[in-house]
């Protein structure tokens, strides 16, 4: 009724209406962009041709005429593998400084954080200077000094610091024991996932009856000695009765010459540690600050009801304070986590064969600037998507539900 | 009732004994040796920690040579820049300095602890320097310190002196000018960081080669810190607006009123598909291309390395443009300025988001239109709330300014690694390295308790809410 006597009064021309003008300048905006990033590309195209350059991907298949070594074998790309291959190594590189980098830096960042909110003055202290240092200096600064400062200062193999374990330090690079699998690795690990299984069916069938009728049960107890029992049972009957090797052998690394033996031990590349080590301490400085804020977001009430029922101070972080910090903290830190793996890529600065490292060879050998970058930027989009959707899975698991 | 100790322990501890004791002792023993695994804990941390840092004392007073750095002072502070045009990064240093001294004496507080720290460190340096000199070359140690650390204090102290007296002068005067005139002054600091952009941009590039008393220094010879500061400085001024006008364009949403839930496999269903389509595109609000526009934008640049913006800017952009006149600088900055917009977008989203719908449902109630409402009322609150998370992004961006080394710029990183590689500093890394991080850690430590300042002294907090 209203609608009709303002329209009787005055209509606005139809160029003044909002929604004319705003169909109009989204069109206008739209067209303009398609004309910019056509010029744009028109201009590529005529700069690559004049280059002689084109902008077909079928160079992938071309032998790539330069070698890897950093890998999961020994020599993992030759010159005779092709472009393609190469890129798939450095992608597998970048994968495996990832993945490792993002348990430690969890682990790292844990500590810290909990170390800063200690209630012992030094380890405050030291956790405080910690995450100062590393977040007020630029991260490509540590990895740089940590690679040429103190990794390429180490001795030589035949002079390395040796840690007990034994693990060997040295300028080629960090040697650790290795766990080597043999024929029954397989069979052992599927009788003692059973054993695994059966332990925590016990425990909750237990804590279940513990629950119910008050008396102590020791579910954790039993279920644990249950896997354990089975565990080293199959060990032994693996190892003498079918007399073949134990499930697993434990490789020592040794030093032949000049260099780590090849065939003992895992041979960790100076580049890899470098890489890992920086991106861990500098990532783990920030979610050292996330945990110590998600932390001081639990209200105290929560730490003196949970004391005042008799837990000790690690139980009332682990089952009441971090469970609840943790809806807080996952939001930052999926941040930290794609942070993590998009600076992976600076590997390529202390020299390690990632995706990034291996793509400015592949494109100064091949020229292909367009496709290599492209081939670069879908990687790591399709990596950090990828992280950010497991993390949004997980945030919506920890949040409060509400009825 | 006084209480035992200024440590306030962030999570409440068991207080075992109430009892009001004080002295050292009490303080010992609640805060290094409170049970047998704190007191274990305790001991082997503190001998790691002093074992650590004595070493790095005997580095400091025996071992770092520390030539490195003076005969190459000029060049890691201003890279290529012509001698005789010095007094220009001079100027454009003081104008800097003195207005971060004015906005601290208008929008913060200093310390008294941190004035007697910022003088009393100046004037060791000043004493020393002076008087390092004189020392008699009686025992190694002293032989060390002539020889060694009182030139690099003699180097630096010029410069430290003439930042800390801009500081001090300029926060007096922002103290003064916030008791005379507190609207005037805090238009006038606004006023004064903008003009100071173009200022400081011309001053320190120059109008044209011929220009009489500021002759051009083209971006291409920029070295060293100061390619690093107007990196830095360039790329904060220009990606903020373009980060608003991003966070503008993704955050209006369409208002979703009762949609009905869709059945079970739904896209078996054509008509379906469309329903979902619709619905899809009316969500996305007024403005749908600016909105998918501006949301690509920002999780592209998210997604992607720093280092591939720089390196697809330097391989594509001369190919893109058609030509090569724009230098690798200029490139650079250009890529670490759409870059980080993306993050200055979803800073200010975020803040957009935070506020209370009513605020925009008011002013459109008072008849202001889109433009006024979005420049008077919400977005000064919505930049008022994320102020420190603002702060931290521009100190990220201070610090990425040295991934131009990938691209083959010499920043103050860059320009370091250039010095390293003559054969004459070979072996002087570590000397290098931390008198870099030093320098970097200077300004992004200070960036962040600035930020800290403004997040507790209550201006990011909304004002209405009372």
């Amino acid at each position: 009724m209203s609608r009709q006597t303002t329209q009787s009064i005055s209509i606005p021309p139809f160029w003044r209406d909002i929604r004319f003008l705003r169909v109009v300048v989204q069109l206008a905006f739209l067209i303009i962009t398609i004309f910019l990033f056509s010029w744009l590309f028109n201009n590529t195209q005529n700069g690559l041709k004049r280059a002689g350059l084109s902008l077909s991907f079928d160079f992938l298949d071309q032998q790539s005429s330069f070698q890897i070594d950093e890998g999961l074998s020994p020599s993992p790309h030759t010159r005779q593998d092709s472009f393609a291959h190469a890129f798939g190594i450095g992608f597998i590189n970048t994968l495996r400084v990832i993945f490792i980098g993002l348990i430690l830096t969890t682990i790292v960042g844990l500590v810290m954080g909990v170390a800063r909110l200690s209630t012992n003055w030094l380890i405050r202290q030291i956790a405080a200077v910690y995450v100062e240092i590393m977040q007020n200096t630029p991260l490509l600064l540590q990895l740089i000094f940590l690679y040429v400062g103190v990794i390429l200062l180490l001795p030589s193999v035949s002079q390395s610091v040796i840690l007990p374990g034994p693990i060997y330090l040295s300028v080629r690079g960090i040697a650790l024991p290795g766990l080597w699998s043999t024929a029954t690795t397989l069979p052992w690990l599927v009788i003692v996932g059973i054993g695994l299984v059966a332990g925590v069916i016990l425990w909750h069938r237990n804590r279940r009856l513990q629950l119910d009728t008050g008396r102590k049960t020791y579910g954790l107890e039993i279920g644990s000695l249950v896997f354990l029992a089975v565990a080293l049972i199959s060990w032994l009957g693996f190892s003498v009765l079918s007399q073949q090797a134990a499930p697993f052998i434990v490789s020592l690394p040794e030093i032949s010459g000049l260099r780590f033996d090849d065939s003992r031990g895992v041979i960790v590349s100076p580049e890899f540690v470098a890489i890992v080590a920086g991106l861990v301490l500098y990532t783990g400085a920030f979610i050292a600050e996330i945990v110590r804020a998600g932390i001081q977001s639990v209200p105290k009430g929560q730490w003196e009801a949970a004391r005042s029922q008799g837990f000790s101070y690690f139980q009332i972080l682990r089952l009441i304070v971090l469970p609840q910090a943790l809806r807080v903290m996952i939001p930052p830190l999926t941040n930290q986590y794609i942070n993590l793996i998009k600076n992976s890529s600076l590997g390529a600065i202390v020299g390690y064969s990632d995706l990034f490292g291996v793509s400015k060879t592949i494109q100064l050998q091949s020229g292909q600037a367009i496709q290599v970058v492209t081939i670069v930027m879908i990687s790591y989009l399709i990596l950090d998507l990828a992280a950010a959707a497991i993390m949004n899975i997980l945030n919506g698991r920890f949040q409060f539900k509400t009825r | 009732m006084p209480t035992s100790t200024s440590t306030t322990t962030p999570t409440a501890v068991p207080v075992q004994r109430p009892i009001a004791a004080a002295g050292p002792i009490h303080w010992l023993r609640n805060n290094l040796f409170r049970s047998w695994l704190d007191t274990l804990l305790t001991i082997f941390v503190g001998i790691v920690a002093v074992s650590l840092i004595s070493r790095f004392f005997q580095w400091i007073t025996s071992e770092a040579q520390w030539t490195v750095i003076t005969s190459n002072f000029r060049v890691l502070m201003q890279g290529l820049y012509p001698i005789d045009q010095g007094w220009r990064l001079v100027v454009a240093v003081i104008v800097i300095v003195a207005l971060a001294g004015i906005s601290w004496g208008i929008w913060g507080h200093m310390f008294t602890s941190t004035t007697i720290m910022l003088v009393v460190g100046t004037f060791s340096v000043l004493i020393v320097s002076i008087l390092g000199p004189t020392i008699s070359d009686s025992t190694d140690l002293a032989r060390y310190f002539r020889g060694e650390i009182v030139p690099l204090l003699e180097i630096l102290r010029v410069p430290i002196l003439i930042l800390v007296l801009c500081l001090l002068l300029g926060y007096a005067i922002g103290q003064i000018a916030i008791v005379l005139a507190p609207h005037g002054a805090q238009r006038g600091a606004i006023i004064g960081w903008l003009l100071s952009i173009p200022v400081v941009f011309l001053l320190v590039r120059g109008l044209a080669p011929d220009t009489p008393g500021l002759p051009l220094v083209p971006t291409s010879i920029w070295g060293g810190l100061l390619l690093t500061f107007m990196m830095a400085f360039v790329a904060i001024v220009s990606c903020f607006p373009l980060g608003i006008l991003l966070a503008l364009g993704r955050s209006p949403g369409g208002t979703s009123p009762r949609q009905a839930p869709l059945p079970a496999f739904w896209f078996i269903n054509f008509h379906q598909w469309y329903v979902v389509g619709t619905r899809w595109w009316r969500n996305l609000g007024p403005y749908p291309i600016f909105k998918l526009f501006c949301a690509l934008y920002i999780e592209f640049f998210r997604g992607v390395p720093l280092i591939t913006v720089f390196f697809t800017a330097n391989l594509l952009v001369p190919f893109a443009l058609g030509s090569t006149e724009l230098d690798s600088v200029v490139r650079a900055m250009i890529a670490l300025t759409l870059f980080e917009a993306a993050y200055i977008a979803e800073i200010v989203r975020g803040g957009l988001q935070a506020l209370p719908p009513g605020q925009l449902e008011a002013a459109k109630a008072l008849g202001l239109s889109p433009l006024h409402a979005t420049l008077f009322i919400t977005m000064p609150q919505a930049l008022r709330t994320v102020i420190p998370a603002l702060v931290g992004q521009f100190i990220t961006m201070f610090k990425d300014t040295s991934l131009v080394a990938v691209v083959g710029l010499l920043d103050l990183l860059g320009i370091a690694q250039g010095v390293l590689a003559q054969q004459q500093f070979a072996g002087r890394q570590r000397e290098m390295y931390v008198f870099v991080a030093l320098v970097f850690f200077i300004f992004s430590f200070g960036m962040s308790r600035a930020a800290q300042q403004l997040e507790r002294s209550g201006s990011g907090r909304l004002q209405f809410e009372r």
